[in-house]
């Protein structure tokens, strides 16, 4: 905690974030922000209709530090996964 | 080299309107994520870390200027302008689309190429010597039964759902240039007792959390009986290979758990059943495929050239590469070139579409138009005469294709690791890129001779660190990247597995102890003894205690004793 | 339950029976376990039981027995189990079975191609999507195969193996399609 949800789309392959009503976004700063396993569980259950819609897969939630209130990530995976690209 | 014929192009093309037709029905959400992967899987398609990654087949590692120049275009169109070059001697696409696959698909058919099997619980590539039918160690060329045992393995129906991949690897030389005993299948050219060649066969080789050594199942088997063998070992593991456990699947568990007398055994008792007439090729038909790989019509010229010879005095940076890059060739007059990818600050295995042009051309102008692809993840112009050594140097130097470092310390095999891979634990990239800079310098990296240095960013041990000379493995310390090193692995005929050094190293260290141990290498070897040897002789402990053994050798040592 | 055979949805006519369930004098088609055929000897004698095979379960000694009746059928727990392709091939090839091979389970409309070509000719199959495919006769299989097939496709094979056995079927075939 505090978590986000990742995923992939499925026709690009591309790395999202999932932002709630804001759908899907590359940008990990604008990612709906889980406070709590209640939260969590919501934010995935809206998530997974995305997925059953063949509109992304592989979702899941990782952790996050929050940074002016903004989420980052927190293993160097998902760092170097946020910056969309490798870090050479 | 083999072409494809109406069958062949027939066979692929069919196998692209089925996946095209499979992708359609999972973007329309007829087939599950669950239910589709397998099938992606078995058309070499992963989701990766930033995206999908296409893994093409290139089969035993040859390929023609066309083909190369499709890969070219591939790069260009359909990802970012770039692929790498992997240590099965295949081609991964770092940013396919799924939904462009398809199209690529049919590019690659255009070609004679496929993606077919490259990924999932089935037969994979098979590997060969990226030397052969070159090679002046060669006992007999491998290719046409690397050749045949694509066909044999390609959508065969029974071992499409293996408990786990399977990996098989064949050369025909002295020196074993395709690491066969560290695959599931290992296949050595031999002679018999009457001087006819035949079959060594070896199972149970791998890399992995368990890396094991093949071992010997029949020392000699007529070549003729070659696919009832395999398909022997094949049907034994199917049906006994363990499925409880994704780490414990692979046929060295197996073996292992048998011990090989029984493993050998139950191979040879349903060798003895099968009805191998119907499996086994005849005779016409191997003639026929094997007419594909007759050796080419060159004609043996003078060994020395006096332009080359000239540039040679004049040029030290071609001399190096004379000396280290081009291999003599079973002709004389002619010679081997490796066309090295590991320019120190540039990504190990990796080609940019210009750069797979450049040597597609130079294949077509000077090659007979082949190319290689190594398992050290270099490619290779195996056909070039002593008098076009010099353009092809030139060609190849503007491109950024000349680095002399071929078998040499900065000719590092590295897997893409947590810049790209969902699997990776730690980066394996920097730690290349920057272990290749502190021996950049040519005569530094000529005097200390040949080693294999090998990265993995990951257990699942992709760049084969097991069999490095210097073995470097990234491990996750308490979340960030750690670098475990160990030393005197080898892939070749005195096969052998690393050990662990001691505990492992933070990434800005890991460079800085590389030098500590080839430093301590330098102190002991005998005059013209390889790293290798050197271990061999003098052992672990020297290495140990240059890296951890000195309290007083400072901060780095501390810590790295606490963590003992 | 309908069975898909010879491209096309039958009833079907067999039931399975629980290795604990009474069996009666007329209980017409039953299927039962491996383990209750080899542990019940008079079963062997009825013509209209047939046997189902669980993952694992593999013919061994009891193979030529099992040639003689009149169906087998092969469990996929998971589609990912590939032990029943081997399984039905041996039947086929080595012991010559003549019967119905049926696959049930995790039955899948891409894994049916290659089923048929390792000797099933029937296929117990419960996901949707699949027999929606099916019975819009849409069956994604390759036409052109390098290995020889095998089961029902007997009668092909054998023509084949009449050219000595060549070993990549349809190139005998001029540019032909592959299996029946």
């Amino acid at each position: 905690m505090p978590n986000i949800i990742t995923a992939n789309l499925l026709r690009s392959g591309d790395v999202v974030y999932f932002a709630g009503e804001g759908g899907w976004v590359r940008q990990i700063s604008e990612a709906k922000v889980a406070y709590d396993k209640e939260e969590l569980a919501e934010l995935e259950e809206e998530a997974q209709r995305d997925a059953d819609q063949n509109l992304v897969i592989s979702v899941y939630a990782m952790d996050v530090d929050l940074v002016d209130g903004r989420p980052e990530p927190r293993s160097v995976r998902e760092r170097i996964r946020a910056t969309l690209g490798p870090s050479v | 080299m083999y072409r494809y014929d109406e069958f062949d192009a027939a066979f692929v093309r069919s196998r692209t309107a089925q996946f095209r037709d499979q992708v359609a029905r999972r973007l329309s959400g007829e087939i599950s994520e669950e239910q589709f992967r397998p099938l992606r899987l078995q058309n070499g398609l992963y989701l990766q870390l930033h995206a999908y990654m296409l893994r093409i087949a290139i089969p035993y590692g040859v390929l023609s200027a066309r083909q190369l120049e499709q890969l070219a275009l591939i790069a260009r169109k359909h990802d970012r302008g770039y692929g790498h070059f992997t240590t099965r001697q295949n081609i991964q696409f770092h940013w396919a689309k799924l939904e462009e696959v398809p199209d690529v698909l049919d590019l690659l058919a255009d070609v004679g190429m496929h993606a077919i099997q490259t990924s999932g619980n089935c037969i994979r590539n098979t590997t060969a010597d990226p030397y052969a039918g070159v090679a002046i160690d060669e006992i007999e060329d491998p290719r046409p039964w690397a050749e045949i045992i694509r066909q044999w393995s390609t959508v065969h129906p029974e071992f499409l759902f293996l408990p786990r991949k399977f990996k098989i690897a064949i050369t025909g030389a002295a020196e074993d240039r395709a690491a066969t005993l560290f695959h599931d299948i290992g296949i050595r050219i031999v002679k018999g007792k009457g001087g006819e060649t035949g079959f060594a066969i070896y199972a149970g080789g791998g890399q992995g959390r368990t890396p094991c050594v093949a071992k010997e199942v029949r020392g000699f088997l007529p070549k003729a009986e070659l696919l009832s063998y395999l398909e022997a070992v094949m049907r034994v593991y199917n049906l006994h290979g363990r499925r409880d456990n994704l780490f414990k699947s692979r046929i060295k568990i197996l073996i292992n758990a048998l011990g090989i007398e029984e493993f050998r055994r139950q191979v040879e008792e349903e060798w003895s059943k099968m009805d191998r007439v119907s499996i086994d090729l005849p005779q016409e038909e191997y003639e026929r495929i094997a007419a594909y790989f007759k050796p080419l019509p060159l004609v043996p010229g003078p060994i020395t050239n006096e332009q080359v010879a000239a540039r040679r005095k004049s040029d030290a940076a071609f001399d190096a590469w004379m000396r280290n890059n081009v291999l003599p060739h079973r002709v004389a007059g002619y010679g081997i070139v490796n066309v090295s990818l590991k320019k120190p600050g540039m990504i190990p295995g990796d080609a940019t579409a210009e750069q797979m042009d450049v040597v597609a051309g130079l294949a077509r102008k000077y090659g007979h138009d082949e190319i290689r692809v190594t398992y050290q993840q270099n490619l290779v112009l195996p056909n070039i005469a002593l008098a076009d050594l010099v353009a092809v140097y030139d060609t190849l130097a503007e491109a950024d294709l000349v680095t002399a470092n071929t078998e040499l310390i900065s000719d590092i095999i590295a897997c893409p690791g947590l810049d790209y891979c969902n699997l990776a634990n730690a980066r394996s990239i920097p730690v290349a890129q920057e272990i290749a800079r502190r021996f950049a310098d040519q005569s530094v990296a000529e005097d200390i001779g040949k080693l294999r240095l090998n990265i993995s960013g990951c257990i699942n041990a992709c760049g084969h660190h097991h069999s490095g000379n210097i073995g470097i493995l990234g491990v996750d310390k308490k979340g960030t990247e750690h670098y475990q090193i160990t030393l005197g692995g080898s892939p070749k005929d005195d096969a052998e597995i690393g050990t662990i050094l001691g505990p492992s190293f933070p990434a800005e260290d890991v460079a800085d102890a590389i030098e500590t141990i080839i430093a301590t290498y330098r102190a002991n070897r005998l005059e013209g003894e390889e790293f290798l040897a050197t271990y061999r002789r003098i052992g672990r402990d020297p290495f140990k205690a240059a890296l951890y053994g000195n309290p007083e050798a400072g901060t780095r040592s501390d810590r790295q004793l606490q963590e003992a | 339950m309908r069975i898909y055979r010879h491209k096309a949805f039958v009833e079907d006519t067999w039931k399975k029976i629980g290795d604990e369930e009474a069996i009666g004098e007329d209980s017409g088609n039953i299927v039962v376990s491996l383990a209750r055929w080899r542990a019940e000897p008079d079963l062997a004698t009825r013509a209209n039981v047939g046997v189902l095979l669980r993952p694992g379960d593999e013919p061994g000694d009891d193979a030529n027995a099992l040639t003689k009746v009149p169906l087998i059928v092969i469990t996929f727990a998971k589609f990912t189990d590939g032990r029943g392709y081997s399984i039905a091939r041996l039947l086929r090839e080595r012991y010559g079975f003549q019967g119905e091979i049926r696959a049930t389970g995790e039955v899948l409309l891409d894994q049916i191609p290659l089923m048929l070509r390792c000797g099933f000719d029937a296929f117990e199959i419960v996901h949707g999507p699949t027999i929606a495919s099916l019975e819009r006769g849409h069956l994604p299989e390759i036409a052109y195969s390098y290995q020889r097939p095998t089961g029902s496709q007997r009668r092909y094979s054998t023509a084949v193996r009449s050219r000595e056995g060549a070993f990549v079927t349809t190139r005998e075939h001029g540019n032909g399609a592959g299996h029946a």
